[in-house]
């Protein structure tokens, strides 16, 4: 009965997926081989996207500040999740969650206007420094929650226990804090690099010339350009190595999976 | 090796308005077991975490064979503890759980897992659990994992926190036995806390029974039980009829404790006080059988052997006679109740 009833429950989501999801994206698939001038099917975009150096220098630029913002979240939001999950309670705790991800109740464009607006106050123009800056600080909720989500599992009195077997802050850290931040740090950096590769806002406002990141290129390309087809194959490349890196992440830490 | 003597003297703690600890002052002997014998919420794990050294008291020393502890970090003592949780290292099996304190100071190899082994073998888990998982194992079992992590360091002292609450009463008597054994064999100074007067007799050399923040009384179990110091400890320490003074047969005003064993059944002379009353509850309790009796309104509870139950024929409303000595009677001279 359960079973039946969750059927029914589930299906909205199922049929949405399909129409709003998976449509479009086998769309985007034909597109990427289809030439419309010529009329004919063909893999000359994807020749053309894997084998021009201009896209490739973008798409290895992109990754480059996909894999830096990964970075920087994680060393920014790491301590804050250990500090949240472990040594806060009750009132604080909701607190401290709370502050650290309200500014994301705000809508994405008015804040990277707004952020844009600071650091011109400030003195920085639209560059590397400010696109990092944006990026950095648009996706910390990304890592914070499914860290803390993953830290918020260490049961109560274990790093007590440690210490009293002698162990001190390092050995802390390595034998219990890491392995358990484990699976929030690769669900956190999977969300922060795929977003982040593929970031539109952010780059087109603050990166200025820097900016020309995949985001911006596929725009541009499809609908500035209405190159359909390079467009649609560069987004599919840059899908297909997002799963591979993430496949082989999963792969590489799938024993530390608790 | 004698073992440390741990002292806390004058040791007061607070969580915020709460006082936990109020000035405790109390000497657990080298190579004993002390039992913090109180009710829930009196501050034994309180204490027990100041003498691992992850809290610090906001006043007070404690003190490890004479020299001052009381700063010194958790990971520097060379204390074991078992938690109250227990708190196994769920991501680890078993052979790691107990590896945890040697991995830290450095243990490898060969001598890693001859330690490991010997004290598993000492808490009695076989080869066939090392690689488990430990949320994978019995009550009982976790208790042994525990006991084992805690022992393998060779502690100067070892801290348990109620180690067998939760289990059933057979594991319980058995584990108990174990504890003390490895104890004796290991002669480490052990702080056990409990609120079962039953398991703190068990276990104890010295029984110290707490009361909000404070310890009340310190003794062996013998002296304690047959010397409380006031009607808390009487009550809570072995069970009492607390009575009025008069009618337990003293010329003086204020209550008095008389234990449950010492009321005698239809007692032939060789008693000071004598009432008649009627049997209202009869609890069977194995060698035991306890009884509720009915005296001008007054209810006294009495603990008969079963052999004299069965020999005196009593039943529901019979009409008996109880009596007892007055040397039996505790009175107390001041104490907070
Ligand atoms: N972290 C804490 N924050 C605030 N109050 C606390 C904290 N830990 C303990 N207390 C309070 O301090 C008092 C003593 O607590 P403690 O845990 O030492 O009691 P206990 O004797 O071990 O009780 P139990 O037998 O229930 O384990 C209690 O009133 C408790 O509510
Ligand atoms: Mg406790």
């Amino acid at each position: 009965m359960v079973e039946r009833s969750l059927v029914i429950a589930v299906a909205p989501l199922v049929v949405a997926l399909l129409l709003l999801f998976y449509a479009p994206n086998i769309a985007l698939v034909y597109y990427s081989f289809y030439d419309r001038v010529r009329g004919v099917f063909t893999v000359d975009f994807y020749l053309d996207v894997i084998t021009n150096t201009v896209y490739l220098n973008v798409i290895l630029y992109s990754l480059t500040i996909a894999v830096a913002t990964v970075l920087a979240t994680l060393a920014l939001t790491l301590p804050v999740a250990v500090y949240i999950a472990l040594y806060s309670r009750g009132f604080e705790r909701i607190l401290l969650l709370v502050i650290f991800t309200t500014p994301f109740w705000i809508d994405f464009l008015l804040r990277a206007w707004a952020l844009k607006s600071l650091l011109y106050m400030v003195g920085v123009r639209e560059g590397f420094l400010a696109l990092m800056v944006g990026m950095v600080y648009d996706y910390i909720p990304f890592m914070l929650l499914p860290l803390y989500a993953s830290l918020a599992r260490i049961p109560p009195h274990i790093v007590d226990v440690a210490r009293t077997l002698g162990a001190g802050a390092l050995d802390i850290w390595a034998r219990i804090i890491i392995p358990y931040a484990v699976p929030g740090v690769l669900v956190g950096s999977t969300l922060v690099l795929l977003m982040s590769f593929t970031e539109l806002v952010i780059p087109s406002l603050l990166g200025g010339v820097r900016g020309f990141t995949v985001g911006p290129l596929i725009y541009t390309l499809i609908l500035a350009g209405d190159d359909w087809g390079r467009g649609a194959a560069l987004a599919i490349v840059i899908t297909v190595l997002s799963v591979l890196s993430i496949v082989l992440a999963y792969r590489r830490f799938k024993g530390w999976l608790l | 090796m004698a073992g440390v003597e741990v002292r806390f003297e004058d040791v007061w703690k607070s969580y915020g308005a709460v006082i936990a600890l109020r000035g405790v002052t109390l000497t657990a002997p080298g190579g004993r077991i002390t039992v913090l014998l109180g009710p829930s919420g009196c501050g034994k794990t309180t204490l027990l975490k100041i003498a691992a050294g992850l809290l610090e008291p906001d006043r007070g020393r404690v003190y490890f064979n004479g020299v001052d502890y009381t700063r010194v970090p958790a990971e520097r003592r060379d204390v074991g503890m078992v938690f109250q949780d227990l708190a196994l290292f769920p991501h680890m099996s078993v052979f790691e759980n107990v590896a945890f304190g040697l991995r830290v100071r450095g243990v490898r190899g060969l001598e890693l897992e001859r330690r490991v082994r010997e004290v598993l073998d000492l808490v009695g888990l076989d080869r066939s659990f090392y690689n488990r998982r430990v949320t994978e194992l019995s009550g009982g079992q976790q208790q042994r994992v525990a006991l084992a992590r805690a022992l393998v360091i060779e502690p100067k002292v070892l801290l348990l926190d109620e180690p067998l609450a939760h289990l059933d009463y057979k594991v319980k008597q058995k584990l108990l036995e174990e504890v003390r054994r490895i104890q004796r064999s290991l002669r480490i100074t052990t702080i056990y806390v409990t609120h079962d007067q039953l398991e703190a007799m068990a276990v104890g050399d010295v029984i110290a029974v707490m009361r909000d923040g404070y310890v009340v009384q310190v003794g062996t179990p013998r002296e304690v039980y047959e010397n409380p110091r006031d009607l808390y400890v009487a009550s809570f320490f072995g069970d009492a009829n607390i009575l009025d003074s008069r009618f337990a047969g003293l010329n003086s005003d204020g209550l008095v404790a008389l234990r449950f064993e010492d009321v005698i059944l239809n007692p032939n002379g060789d008693v000071d006080v004598v009432y008649e009353g009627v049997v209202e509850d009869i609890v069977f309790q194995g060698a035991f059988v306890s009884l509720e009796v009915n005296v001008n309104n007054r209810s006294l509870r009495l603990l008969v052997p079963r052999r004299e139950f069965v020999r005196q024929g009593v039943s529901l409303g019979s009409r008996v006679r109880v009596g007892w000595k007055l040397s039996d009677v505790r009175g107390f001279n001041s104490g907070r109740t």
